[in-house]
């Protein structure tokens, strides 16, 4: 059940990588930047989540890709996300997921649900907030030995459920989202232990970064 | 011998009835054949690039389900995830043999709207439950529309397009903002005609007639039915409420609610409302 999950998140996070796009990512310890130190563990009992609406991972600045007016293109802008995680054990280990706090001010919920494996979460406002680089919130966990957690575009428990932020920027579908696997690919979840087993894993997330 | 003569008299009278009768009938559209079909995209991918909505890949053909999605509109009708694409129906119209009647003016192509309700004192064939009209909405002042017409006339085979944003000239099938085309909320059928005739929608080219009728959600979906001043074309919280309260949800009103007509009233929905918030007649574009 879990392999096309384990799929996609390796296409996400390997294959996918080097396509400029806004920015999706997880921060474990705090620094606000996505790297080989965000580890999840026992003593971890939060997860930050950080979009770049405006640079690629990379800081490559990125543009509005589908606009109505290609010579004044709308700012990719914020009004709204939602994000699907989902943990793999990784050898040993657990992960158990606890409240959402939103850090945007956006207070209208706009789905969420969680079970097995896999946490949805989404909340939007009536307004934009500029482009750029914002914490969309913290979420609480509790660990048990080192797995890893990832985004993914959809999951099997609510099929509305996608990773996507909704801006002025028109979008793929023309619907003023923008998605996970369609309008960005760059997503990076945490990183494995050094201590974890030498998993195929653990080699492709090496290679990934 | 009389009645060899009555023979001879009635096999003329049938000719002449054929020779009359059969041209003339070859001009007339025949409701049983002709259709309309929604699309979206370039209306002629193989030909030249389309006109005036440059996107970095080129336009596909869209018919059917995948261009129904994007029928949905902002009473400022101001583009964006307002009617993209170049949401439209193909209007094919075709005589009793099958022919395409050529030349049918565009203004004889008609999506009909009676312009308000009941309520209002609007009446005629048209939606009556689309609001299009000044009387009830002066300020700011919106157009009274009452047929949403064609992009030009028929061509050879009898095909012309009802471009929703409004038609390009010289390019049927492309969309180009028409100032004079707002409306606001939505009905369960809105009506095309083709000079007086009624026609039957498909969902595909391939589709049988009456697989289709023609809708286009409005992102102002609530309020204005009545003879309240200036609710009939607007987006208003009232309108985005109705969709931050209704995500998730599934109930009889929840398909008009549903913009992008995929799984429901969802987040998605919500941007695009957010999108068109507080637009009305004279806001973001006047006119």
């Amino acid at each position: 059940m879990k392999s096309p999950h384990i799929l996609l998140a390796l296409l996400l996070g390997v294959v996918a990588a080097p396509v400029a796009g806004q920015s999706l990512f997880l921060d474990v310890n705090g620094d606000g930047r996505s790297d080989g130190s965000d580890v999840l563990n026992a003593g971890v009992t939060s997860v930050d989540v950080y979009l770049d609406t405006s640079h690629s991972m990379d800081g490559a600045p990125v543009p509005c890709a589908k606009s109505e007016h290609p010579d004044q293109p709308e700012q990719i802008t914020i009004n709204s996300y939602t994000f699907i995680l989902s943990w793999e054990p990784v050898g040993t280990g657990s992960l158990t997921y606890g409240a959402w706090t939103d850090n945007m001010g956006f207070a209208i919920g706009v789905g969420g649900t969680q079970k097995g494996r896999d946490f949805w979460t989404g909340y939007a406002a009536p307004f934009y907030l500029a482009p750029g680089k914002h914490k969309l919130g913290t979420l609480g966990v509790t660990v048990t030995g080192t797995p890893v957690l990832q985004f993914l575009a959809s999951t099997p428990i609510d099929n509305t459920a996608m990773t996507s932020f909704g801006s002025a920027c028109l979008g793929s579908d023309y619907d003023n989202t923008m998605k996970l696997g369609s309008d960005f690919l760059d997503a990076r979840g945490t990183s494995p232990s050094d201590d974890a087993p030498r998993t195929v894993w653990r080699a492709i997330q090496a290679i990934s970064r | 011998m009389r009645e060899r003569w009555r023979l001879v008299v009635a096999l003329l009278v049938l000719l002449i009835i054929q020779g009359i009768a059969g041209p003339a009938l070859a001009g007339v559209p025949d409701i049983s054949r002709s259709y309309y079909v929604p699309q979206a995209g370039d209306p002629d991918p193989a030909g030249a690039p389309a006109g005036s909505f440059s996107i970095e890949a080129p336009m596909a053909l869209t018919e059917g389900t995948a261009a129904i999605r994007l029928f949905r509109m902002c009473p400022n009708n101001d583009g964006g995830s307002s009617l993209p694409n170049n949401a439209r129906i193909k209007v094919v119209v075709l005589d009793v043999n099958g022919n395409g009647v050529p030349n049918v003016a565009a203004g004889d192509v008609c999506i009909l709207l009676n312009g308000g309700t009941a309520a209002q004192n609007f009446s005629g064939i048209g939606a009556d439950s689309v609001i299009a009209n000044s009387q009830f909405n002066p300020s700011p002042l919106c157009p009274d529309v009452r047929c949403i017409a064609a992009d030009g006339p028929t061509n050879g085979g009898g095909v012309t397009f009802i471009t929703f944003t409004g038609g390009t000239p010289g390019t049927p099938g492309i969309g180009t903002r028409n100032p004079l085309r707002k409306m606001g909320h939505y009905d369960t059928e809105l009506p095309v005609y083709v000079v007086g005739f009624k026609l039957s929608g498909r969902l595909t080219t391939g589709s049988a007639n009456g697989t289709y009728t023609l809708r286009i959600k409005n992102i102002d979906w609530t309020g204005g039915l009545g003879t309240t001043l200036n609710q009939g074309e607007a987006v208003t919280v009232t309108d985005f409420n109705g969709i931050a309260n209704g995500i998730g949800i599934n109930n009889a009103i929840s398909y008009w609610k549903d913009f992008d007509t995929l799984s429901g009233v969802t987040a998605t929905d919500l941007n695009i409302i957010t999108s068109h918030l507080n637009h009305d007649c004279d806001s973001p574009n006047n006119p």
